[in-house]
């Protein structure tokens, strides 16, 4: 049985792989074509790379948090607002005190505050995560435009240029391996997948079910709320609309990358691959700039085909 | 754990060959006007327009203007817009895909004032200049931040709303019996919003020059549900008023339909901003006295022809008020 899934999981990532990479082949055609110059295609500049890096960042650091949750048998609708909240609140906090690290703490405090109040409802009232973090959304979209008095805000800190650039990716890039990590090599990794997978099994096996629940929304709490100072990192603003939909982008990035949304199964490394397609995808839509509606219709169409191709390749 | 070998095989193989990607090409972002005239052809003349909310006509208006010019001048145009009018983050994606793109020259409207001014810096690390049009970046935080925009074309507010205002005066003034003094409603949009203060003020100019007086003043937040309540209060509080100064249109609706239900439509004088095509139907039936077309098509030829007269070494005068119309029910 084992062997059976470690083969399962592995020809997923390979999928995944090949999936990202014909991607990033595709659009550089493209742009090599529609320059029409024979040479490098701008798509693969090392400025553009950077950027396209730099723009999965957000999604990718939402999808790792997401992944426990989805893994535990839950879903956390909540974070893409989470993000405008922990934003606001850091740059609201950065500017009435003067200084950065009381507004990023107050920051990561908001999402971390925000993943206990859904987890600890879920697992206290027994109410479905679907309809507390329904919830929850609303409330942080209807928290963070208080906070910020209805409007985007200037903040009086700034990140440095380069910083601007590199940070959210090797912000992104940390959660990622901290997110293995934890997932695959911990007690509580195993404790989460053991959750999600049979939640009855696991509490007669000694495994505290309540306990490890709150903690992967914390998880996905705190990972909102690194997304918001991403956020802050790229744009320096307080953006009460920040990070509209992107719940819908992060989930989508980790079922893309295997995780079963029935819970028990799935791995940072799919998520990661996951966040990557997404992101190329929608960071090459715009790049062509194929016109809105049909950005949607094609990533849909990948999100799908993605799936099927994997499904198609387990059934073989 | 071989699983997760495998898995990390994947993404590994899959970064080395980003990585592999990136490091063969070193872009400098701005080099397609020289480059491609160092390889012998004439200079390619790029010009981005990045714009926000590809839904809204408004703004399909400025886009259609903009490729006009475009083709009338022999430039080439590359137009992105993003679907919604508040995801600044796509936006400065936009803007960073055109550096890399190697556009000449950037025209934008930003959907966040304020969150553009960090990225749009880099267009000018990369000598690329930026024409602002319609939306004013935050002229604050652009000091702070030291960024300097190339001009601003964008509609005169203040004007047009004074002009539609003033509009409106007169037609009460007609009928208003003799030595009384004109009251009105007026519906603001989102206080502190540039637009929005600057119609607000526009509105009280138009009224005080006519003698008139602001019976009640309230924001509804360019909503039409919001405009409904707030003008059914405003009218229970000051029945004798004889109108209503809308900064939109879309709150020009919600005032009519507070109108509607106590039977004012036609006695009294409302007037609206942006002449959307609904606005243009309550005209037509009466509803509506009046409003302002902002030319947003005008906005995007213009802000081409300023993008092409700075790359071609003009200098440009640091704003360009587009004319603003007075839109009757003799028009529609």
């Amino acid at each position: 049985m084992p062997d059976l899934r470690s083969r399962i999981t592995a020809s997923r990532a390979l999928v995944l792989a090949v999936v990202a990479v014909a991607l990033v082949a595709f659009f550089a055609v493209c742009s090599a074509v529609e320059e029409g110059t024979g040479e490098w295609p701008r798509f693969l500049y090392r400025e553009n790379v950077i950027d396209i890096a730099g723009s999965c960042a957000i999604n990718l650091i939402l999808a790792v948090g997401l992944t426990f949750v989805i893994i535990g048998g839950g879903i956390d609708l909540s974070v893409g607002r989470l993000i405008a909240l922990a934003n606001v609140m850091l740059v609201v906090l950065t500017n009435a005190t003067g200084s950065l690290a009381v507004g990023v703490a107050g920051g990561l405090a908001a999402g971390v505050a925000a993943g206990l109040f859904n987890g600890a409802l879920c697992v206290r009232f027994r109410i479905p995560s679907f309809i507390v973090t329904l919830g929850s959304m609303m409330i942080a979209r209807g928290l963070a435009l208080v906070a910020a008095g209805g409007l985007t805000i200037a903040c009086q800190a700034r990140a440095p240029v380069v910083l601007q650039r590199f940070l959210p990716i090797a912000v992104s890039v940390a959660a990622m391996l901290v997110g293995h990590v934890l997932l695959a090599r911990t007690v509580f990794g195993r404790h989460v997948f053991a959750v999600g997978g049979n939640a009855e099994t696991a509490r007669l096996c000694g495994i505290r079910v309540g306990r490890v629940r709150v903690l992967t929304f914390v998880l996905s709490g705190l990972c909102a709320g690194l997304a918001g100072l991403v956020f802050w990192v790229r744009g320096g603003t307080g953006d009460p609309l920040a990070g509209d939909g992107l719940e819908l982008y992060a989930i989508a990035a980790v079922i893309v990358g295997g995780t079963s949304l029935a819970g028990g199964r799935g791995s940072i490394v799919g998520t990661f691959l996951g966040a990557l397609i997404m992101g190329v995808l929608a960071y090459g839509l715009l790049f062509m700039r194929v016109p809105t509606p049909w950005q949607w219709v094609i990533i849909g169409s990948v999100v799908i085909v993605t799936v099927l191709l994997d499904r198609l390749k387990r059934t073989e | 754990m071989r699983y997760v070998r495998g898995a990390w095989l994947g993404a590994a193989i899959l970064g080395l060959a980003l990585a592999a990607a990136g490091c063969q090409g070193d872009s400098q972002p701005g080099e397609g006007e020289g480059g491609a005239g160092a390889a012998g052809g004439p200079p390619r003349r790029r010009i981005a327009l990045i714009y926000k909310a590809t839904t809204n006509p408004f703004f399909q208006a400025m886009e259609k203007g903009a490729r006009e010019k475009a083709k009338e001048v022999g430039c080439a145009l590359e137009v992105v817009g993003i679907e919604s009018e508040s995801d600044a983050d796509k936006q400065a994606d936009a803007v960073r895909i055109m550096l890399n793109r190697g556009v000449g020259a950037i025209v934008i409207t930003p959907a966040s004032s304020v969150g553009i001014v960090a990225t749009l810096l880099r267009a000018q690390e990369a000598k690329v200049p930026i024409i602002n049009i319609d939306n004013r970046i935050d002229p604050a935080e652009a000091r702070k931040q030291g960024l300097r925009v190339a001009t601003f074309i964008g509609p005169d507010n203040f004007q047009g709303a004074k002009k539609v205002a003033a509009y409106a005066c007169e037609l009460i003034q007609k009928n208003l019996a003799e030595g009384k003094k004109g009251r009105v409603l007026v519906l603001r949009g989102i206080d502190g919003v540039a637009n929005a203060e600057a119609r607000k003020a526009g509105f009280e100019a138009a009224v005080k020059e006519a003698g008139f007086e602001v019976a009640d003043s309230q924001s509804a937040e360019w909503d039409t549900a919001k405009a409904q309540t707030a003008t059914g209060a405003m009218l229970s509080a000051n029945p004798d008023v004889q109108g209503i100064l809308c900064a939109n249109d879309k709150m020009a609706l919600g005032a009519i339909a507070a109108c509607k239900g106590r039977d004012l439509v036609g006695k009294i004088v409302i007037v609206g901003y942006d002449n959307i095509d609904l606005a243009r139907e309550a005209m037509k039936r009466g509803e509506m006295q009046a409003t302002i077309e902002q030319n947003p098509a005008m906005m995007g030829a213009l802000g081409v022809e300023a993008a092409m007269k700075v790359l071609g070494g003009g200098t440009l005068e640091p704003e360009t008020p587009v004319p603003v119309q007075l839109i009757t029910p003799d028009d529609v």
